[in-house]
């Protein structure tokens, strides 16, 4: 896990908490567990949706900053410190089809209105492929209108996929 | 806004007339242009004709024939002679770490997306649209921030950049000939060079496709590398008319048979992550400064070239 903080004292401390948190997770016996925590999404998940077959070609990662710049996070209102972590694979252009995990740090008092934020976020930025790609590669507009944004505490999971039912399958 | 900046938009504004004129002359007065683009992007002609008197007397310091002919520039015989050889690729340099691309636009289409994407410069700003050609530049409106749309162009003016990347040309193959092609790849280079005068700015030629990986995937049989190398050629012509650096991306990713390597793209036109890699690498190893390129300054850069030929702007594409 990749945690970031930049100097702010309430960001320190939530860096320190998921610290506390992610070490107690890997010293607690609970390897294997793709899931996460009852409460949020793992990063896992995105290899596992992609093991499972949901995609009709081979994806390729992307580093947290591409990803921030990617969903339009920052025109959402989301800091880069609040993305904790993540796990995105992509296509390199030759389909629509992608599978993000993002997971959040919010400080205090701010978790509702972020998750407002960034599912407003992965939903127009579904909307913007939609619309980018309409003429341009009408195959993948089903993929789009069909993509899964879910929401699990402060993780947030957005598939597009050729075979959504395999990818629900590796989510269950 | 200061002086500096409404300057650059006006210089964009007029070199945006200038672009659109080159797409309404194709449209209808231009009988003599190689005739190889349809003429279904006359759609927004009202729009800009108003900026057409403008445009002719901002462009009057080029030798703007009305003769139908394809293109004219100022004479090549007033400028200094040029040190750096613009008609060949740029040459190996020493590498340059991501951060030198911190004040870089990266231009193009879903190719240079995938690039910005995938490579990991992590510096730079994206300013691409999917599917858009070098026609459509100063038209559609692709590029959203905040709440307002601007076309590439403009998007292009809101910030001083110092090295401007052009990739264009994929999307373009669907037009017979290349003579257009050229035109607006000329006409795109002089809009940018008025918006952003203090960059370098490097056109990109055309990364070879793998035509047996798009029979069987995208299936978009006007994607032929025949049609591709003549576009590089042009690519290259312009980069030497216009005195900007070639970099010769084909020749990074061509194989034996002429042909992008099957296994570097999913659908034989855009590259996989470590193409993309490698393309950042060839452009951190190619690198030339303004100073190299213009050592008498903006004297011996060529006045922008008027053109009344023919553009083509239909949708559609494959990056």
């Amino acid at each position: 896990m990749r945690l970031l903080h930049r100097g702010n004292p309430v960001s320190f401390l939530l860096t320190a908490l998921a610290l506390t948190l992610a070490l107690s997770a890997c010293g607690g016996g609970g390897g294997g567990d793709s899931s996460g925590d009852a409460g949020s999404y793992d990063t896992s998940l995105a290899q596992a949706v992609s093991d499972a077959g949901a995609f009709s070609e081979q994806l390729d990662p992307l580093d947290a900053d591409t990803g921030f710049y990617l969903f339009h996070l920052a025109d959402a209102g989301i800091q880069r410190e609040e993305l904790a972590d993540c796990a995105i694979l992509c296509s390199s252009g030759g389909t629509c089809e992608q599978v993000a995990v993002l997971q959040f740090q919010w400080a205090e008092g701010k978790a509702e209105e972020r998750q407002a934020q960034v599912m407003e976020a992965l939903q127009s930025y579904i909307d913007g492929q939609i619309e980018a790609n309409v003429n341009y590669r009408p195959d993948e507009i089903p993929k789009l209108e069909n993509a899964l944004i879910q929401q699990k505490g402060d993780s947030f999971l957005l598939i597009v996929a050729s075979d959504l039912e395999a990818a629900k399958g590796a989510i269950q | 806004m200061d002086f500096h900046s409404v300057s650059r938009r006006t210089a964009a504004f007029l070199l945006t007339g200038s672009l659109c004129l080159t797409g309404l002359a194709g449209c209808g007065h231009s009988p003599t242009s190689s005739g190889s683009g349809s003429s279904s992007g006359g759609g927004s002609s009202s729009a800009f004709s108003a900026a057409s008197s403008d445009i002719s007397s901002a462009s009057s310091s080029a030798d703007s024939s009305s003769s139908g002919a394809v293109s004219t520039m100022a004479p090549s015989a007033i400028l200094p002679e040029p040190t750096y050889d613009f008609t060949q690729p740029a040459p190996e340099s020493a590498p340059v770490d991501n951060e030198w691309f911190a004040d870089a636009a990266f231009v193009g289409d879903s190719r240079t997306e995938g690039f910005y994407l995938f490579s990991g410069v992590g510096n730079g700003d994206l300013l691409s649209d999917t599917g858009l050609t070098v026609f459509k530049l100063s038209e559609k409106k692709c590029i959203q921030i905040g709440e307002n749309s601007y076309t590439l162009l403009e998007a292009l003016a809101l910030k001083h950049y110092t090295k401007v990347y052009l990739c264009f040309g994929i999307n373009e193959l669907g037009y017979p000939g290349s003579q257009n092609f050229y035109n607006s790849y000329v006409a795109a280079i002089d809009a940018v060079r008025a918006i952003q005068p203090d960059a370098v700015i490097y056109v990109e030629g055309l990364i070879p496709l793998n035509e047996e990986v798009i029979a069987q995937t995208i299936k978009r049989d006007y994607l032929k590398n025949e049609q591709l190398r003549e576009f590089n050629e042009r690519i290259r012509e312009a980069a030497a008319d216009r005195h900007v650096v070639f970099l010769d991306l084909y020749n990074l990713f061509v194989d034996a048979n002429g042909e992008l390597p099957a296994d570097a793209s999913s659908d034989g036109v855009h590259l996989r992550a470590d193409g993309c890699r490698k393309w950042l690498d060839y452009m951190k190893t190619h690198t030339v400064s303004y100073e190299t390129l213009y050592p008498e300054g903006a004297e011996s850069i060529p006045a922008p070239i008027t053109s009344d030929s023919s553009s083509d702007g239909t949708e559609g594409g494959a990056a």
